[in-house]
């Protein structure tokens, strides 16, 4: 059964049937989190990289934000019994897309956040497909831990 | 795995960051040392068992290249695995270390996860 | 400008230095680099200048100046959370500041060709307080301003031949 994670949006779940998806990562980053061993998982799908860029919108749509998002979705897991220092980090997304072309692209400044999120909480990126100009789909499935992802038509084992 | 590490670096940000990754993978139970120049690693090396070097090579007191090559040279040394982990801009300097014997490079900048990966390779092929 | 050296048109630019810039402070800190919305005609409060010289057969240096939450930022980013079990000392924010500018001076020379990078030295990493309006005018004429998160980082290399 597919439970569907929109743009700035989260879940977070336990039921082994479950398979977590999200679609059009565009600049966006889609973080999967998975504790192995009590087989909980969670999905994030961000925007942008912090609250503190926008704070009226940070309180109204917290998900839209790596920091706010992921405090958010660690703490689902956390009271669904995962721990930390046990999950399994997967992220996909940070293209530049075509209206977005320098150095300084939204794409980047989400990665380097999310990424600056995962350091301070002590948690190492297990596999990650990021950068390039194509939207992605991610895919978790929370029976196996499994986690696949779909570029331009391929399906790829993250 | 129980292996003790050496972290050779003159900047005491650098080695944090590269012992803080090597327990946040959960790459060695061992004892991780930490010194700031060629020559206090040979120190090292000579005091206490160390079963990988990771390297700087711009050094004050010793460069790395230089530690490397006397840590090479000397038979109760030389099977120490050395990887070097340097801004070195000229990748044949790089590559010549390794001609010498010296076990692989990363170069700097790195993220964490490319020093996961590379000090886990180095420690399962030698210690594996 | 010493008479014998002359500008020499290598293969390095700006947007080279920017972007070797942005990789290393993404990288190494996470931290995003941006264009500065305005530009800044006093130096930074509490500024600080890191430097290295390079030698051999082209000399000249990369330069930054910061001011000194830029460095504590840098350093609180690099090590994580504080108060995690370890015995050894904090690092000084200016390890952090030398380091980063190593960093970034070895991945601009990457982008030479080899036969040039091998002619040339990299010194070690200098700092010192960064004062004097007079002297701010000069430097930032010459150099590019961003913002580091939130923070205005001005950058500045030269780099010319040493004909015998």
């Amino acid at each position: 059964m597919t439970e569907v994670v929109n743009i700035s949006d989260a879940k977070a779940t336990a039921d082994p049937v479950v398979t977590l998806a999200t679609y059009s990562l565009g600049s966006c980053i889609g973080l999967s989190l998975y504790d192995p061993v009590n087989k909980v998982g969670g999905m994030l799908h961000f925007q942008l990289p912090t609250s503190t860029m926008d704070a009226d919108r940070a309180r109204q749509v917290p998900l839209m934000f790596a920091d706010t998002g992921m405090a958010w979705l660690l703490q689902e897991m956390e009271a669904l019994g995962a721990l930390k220092r046990r999950m399994q980090v997967k992220l996909a997304g940070a293209a530049q897309m075509l209206n977005d072309a320098s150095t300084f692209n939204i794409g980047r400044r989400n990665h380097a956040a999310i990424r600056k999120l995962l350091w301070q909480h002590g948690m190492l990126i297990a596999a990650e497909h990021v950068g390039g100009s194509l939207p992605r789909n991610l895919y978790l499935n929370v029976s196996s831990g499994g986690v696949t992802m779909k570029i331009a038509n391929e399906v790829f084992t993250l | 795995m129980n292996c003790n590490i050496l972290i050779v670096d003159d900047s005491a940000t650098t080695r944090a960051v590269i012992k803080r990754t090597i327990r946040l993978a959960g790459l060695t139970d061992g004892q991780i040392y930490e010194v700031d120049s060629g020559r206090a690693g040979l120190e090292m090396l000579g005091c206490v068992r160390i079963d990988l070097v990771l390297a700087d090579l711009h050094m004050p007191l010793m460069n790395g290249e230089e530690m490397a090559r006397q840590a090479l040279a000397n038979p109760t040394t030389s099977d120490i695995p050395i990887i070097v982990i340097s801004a070195e801009p000229n990748i044949a300097r790089l590559q010549q270390l390794v001609d010498a014997g010296v076990k692989g490079f990363l170069r700097k900048p790195f993220t964490p996860e490319q020093l996961r990966d590379c000090v886990g390779r180095t420690l399962e092929v030698c210690h594996g | 400008m010493d008479n014998c050296s002359m500008p020499l048109s290598l293969p390095l630019d700006d947007a080279m230095l920017a972007r070797s810039l942005a990789d290393v402070l993404e990288a190494v800190a996470f931290v995003s680099l941006m264009p500065l919305d305005s530009d800044i005609h006093t130096p930074p409060a509490e500024a600080e200048m890191y430097w290295i010289e390079f030698s051999g057969a082209y000399r000249g240096a990369v330069e930054l100046v910061v001011p000194r939450q830029f460095s504590q930022m840098l350093t609180d980013n690099l090590l994580g959370p504080a108060g995690e079990n370890d015995d050894s000392p904090l690092p000084d924010p200016g390890d952090g500041m030398k380091e980063l500018l190593n960093v970034l001076c070895g991945k601009v020379l990457q982008e030479l060709p080899s036969d040039l990078v091998s002619r040339i030295e990299m010194g070690l990493p200098q700092r010192r307080i960064y004062s004097g309006e007079a002297q701010w005018q000069e430097f930032h004429a010459t150099a590019e301003t961003f913002d580091a998160d939130g923070h205005p980082i001005t950058v500045r290399m030269r780099l010319e031949p040493v004909i015998a």
